[in-house]
């Protein structure tokens, strides 16, 4: 078994500056949990003290039934990849895989068995006498995941490793380790992985689960559509999603039976499939979120209370879809829409966009907790 | 001399960079670029010449009589080169022992200097201790002392600990060098923390980390703390001067100054002299010819290092 559980984890520096603040998390044994957050969220920091390369100031560290606090990194049977790769310049890439392997006191030829076999699945069999300065950024990167392979660990952690890459060997790389998480899972190795990237596209596409974090604390722990559908809070809902969700202050109000959603001079009603998820029961200010794609041009036929008259003030081009900005009650919009339809519109133009409201998503304005109960 | 080949390691790390500057420049004209490289290699060949001239001097004047040396005006070569001085002179005083001593002495004193220094500074840039930046404010404060002022204390314990007059005590009193430590604390901490993280993943111990992972990324650095060393202490005059007091265990330095001035022939026998020094010289012309490609490979590295 190699789940990883933290209980209340704290770090404090000694300057008294506190990055983490009482994590508690449990990554099951061959998930792939990603941490996600802005820079400075502790998501580094909590994962090298998951290595052990951070102390811990209080709580409790488990890797597998191991109370693993106060044991150095070698002894935590994990395995690490670094964003900068972190390869020995002066060994070859052979070298590099073997250096691990020495410190066991394998035997030399179940040393050069591993390597062969991680080298042959990574495809870098032609790198293992070259040296990292004679590599590409792809080619370290990979040599990198065959050192942490070879060591057969029972956790593997990776810190932001495709950050030094370019966009197209980003996909690729991700691709190979998504790809290798289901090899060891298929091949019955120990997979757990713990990945931190402040990428969201690396986050929802990599993640069985993700772990969303904000000044060292957990926003939402989720599946990744989860947290894309039902963000627990305004931060995750902000965080979530390429372009961000378009996020304004409103009134919730309750009239008769019915909700009614106040923003500017206009009032809609909820319709009921979000009335039934709602957990207040009194009128209240809130944060109403809209996801770019749900702020849709109007049909010409059927303009709604919800539609909205708006002058276009950029266009963005993304080749497959196109994104629209716009002013309206003094903030910026964006809408995400296809190319179909899109022909007519031009910067500056006069649109009618209509609010789909069974996605628009509310938040408590004190707490900025969500308001509306996820539906799985 | 051992200013000389400082001055030398210096030049020949300047114009290595001079060399890498003026490749990625070529043009075909005479341009302002032009002018300006050609000005600097003047200067820089001027330097070099500057730094080089009492080596000339020395061993030209090796091979002059000692009406030449002080002839007027004076002349850099001499009308007919005196190879015999050298013969005579090896056969005046055992200066082949006394290079031994110098090399044996110089060669241990580096020895520990690089294993002190080098763990000294691996803890110093790779441990988090309590009293840490105290400590290297001691060190650091103790490099003002001038060296005289030591004299007397480390006599007074390599006579407790009886190591006067022996080789052992010059190894062990000249063993630690806060420059040493200064050094390659700066040169260790250009290496990326990521590094020494991994091999802790690794599992290697600190010793194998040092040994393995840190040592050889400085090896520039290692060869030139060590040429210095070796150097400072091959010349050593004054100390060993105060600690040894047998004939054959001396040094080369001292060996040069017993033999001419104690035998009260001072000013008698220059080309002797000049043919005595040049022979110490030889050694230390090797090493450095051995360890220059180690070090402008080290400078060369420098520039492609994350």
């Amino acid at each position: 078994m190699a789940a990883v559980t933290l209980n209340q984890i704290e770090k404090t520096y000694p300057n008294g500056f506190q990055a983490v603040h009482g994590i508690d998390l449990h990554v099951q044994d061959g998930e792939f949990m990603v941490l996600v957050g802005p820079s400075g969220c502790a998501k580094s920091t909590t994962l090298r003290m998951i290595a052990g390369l951070e102390d811990i100031s209080s709580g409790k560290l488990s890797i597998g039934d191991k109370q693993v606090n106060h044991l150095p990194p070698k002894d935590r049977g994990i395995a690490m990849v670094f964003q900068n790769y972190a390869l020995y310049p002066h060994m070859s890439a052979y070298e590099n895989m073997a250096f691990g392997l020495k410190q066991l006191k394998l035997p030399k030829e179940e040393i050069q068995a591993r390597i062969d076999q991680a080298a042959q699945s990574l495809e870098i069999t032609n790198l293992l006498q070259q040296k990292p300065n004679e590599m590409s950024g792809g080619q370290r990167q990979r040599v990198a995941l065959g050192r942490a392979i070879v060591r057969k660990p029972d956790v593997f952690l990776f810190d932001e490793p495709l950050s030094n890459l370019d966009a197209k060997l980003r996909v690729s790389t991700r691709i190979g380790i998504a790809k290798l998480h289901q090899d060891l899972k298929a091949s019955g190795q120990q997979a757990t992985m713990i990945y931190v990237t402040h990428d969201q596209v690396e986050a929802m596409t990599l993640g069985d689960r993700i772990c969303v974090l904000n000044a060292g604390k957990i926003m939402q722990v989720d599946k990744p559509m989860h947290l894309y559908h039902y963000p627990a809070n305004k931060f995750v809902a902000g965080f979530i999603g390429s372009p961000a969700m378009n996020l304004a202050k409103a009134m919730l109000e309750r009239k008769d039976q019915h909700w009614f959603i106040t923003i500017g001079s206009l009032s809609w009603r909820l319709p009921d499939v979000l009335t039934t998820r709602l957990t207040v029961d009194s009128s209240q200010p809130v944060w109403l979120g809209i996801r770019p794609e749900h702020i849709r041009q109007a049909k010409t036929e059927a303009r709604h209370d919800n539609t909205i008259d708006v002058v276009i003030s950029v266009v963005e081009s993304m080749g497959n879809e196109q994104y629209l900005y716009f002013e309206w009650l003094g903030q910026e919009w964006i809408s995400r829409m296809g190319l179909e339809g899109l022909e007519h519109i031009q910067i500056n133009s006069s649109q009618a966009l209509t609010f789909d409201l069974t996605n628009i998503h509310l938040f408590d304005q004190d707490t900025e907790q969500s308001l509306l109960r996820p539906t799985f | 001399m051992g200013l000389l080949l400082k001055g030398i390691l210096v030049t020949t790390s300047i114009q290595a960079n001079t060399q890498q500057v003026h490749l990625s420049h070529k043009t075909p004209w005479l341009t302002l670029k032009h002018v300006q490289q050609a000005a600097k290699y003047l200067f820089l060949s001027a330097c070099g010449l500057f730094m080089v001239f009492p080596f000339l001097w020395m061993f030209f004047g090796s091979l002059k009589t000692n009406d030449e040396i002080f002839s007027n005006p004076l002349e850099l070569l001499p009308q007919h080169f005196h190879w015999y001085n050298f013969v005579e002179t090896m056969q005046s005083a055992p200066f082949g022992l006394y290079i031994f001593n110098s090399f044996e002495v110089a060669l241990f004193t580096t020895l520990l200097v690089l294993a002190n220094s080098s763990l000294f500074a691996y803890a110093l840039t790779r441990f988090t201790f309590r009293g840490k930046t105290a400590m290297f404010s001691l060190v650091m404060a103790s490099y003002m002392l001038p060296a005289a002022v030591t004299y007397v204390p480390s006599y007074i314990v390599l006579a407790k600990l009886g190591l006067l007059d022996t080789h052992a005590g010059l190894i062990l009193s000249n063993a630690a060098s806060v420059f040493g430590v200064f050094y390659l604390r700066q040169v260790f901490l250009k290496i990326h923390p990521s590094l020494i993280e991994a091999a802790r993943i690794d599992g290697a111990s600190e010793l194998k980390i040092l040994w393995a992972i840190v040592l050889p990324q400085c090896k520039a650095a290692l060869t030139t703390l060590g040429l210095i060393t070796f150097i400072t202490n091959y010349n050593s005059y004054m100390w060993p001067s105060l600690v040894i007091n047998t004939a054959d265990k001396n040094l080369i330095a001292t060996g040069i100054r017993q033999f001419f001035i104690a035998q009260g022939n001072y000013g008698l026998n220059w080309s002797h002299i000049m043919a005595a020094s040049t022979i110490a010289v030889v050694p230390l012309l090797i090493l450095f010819m051995i360890s220059q490609k180690i070090i402008l490979s080290g400078i060369a590295d420098n520039g492609i290092k994350e």
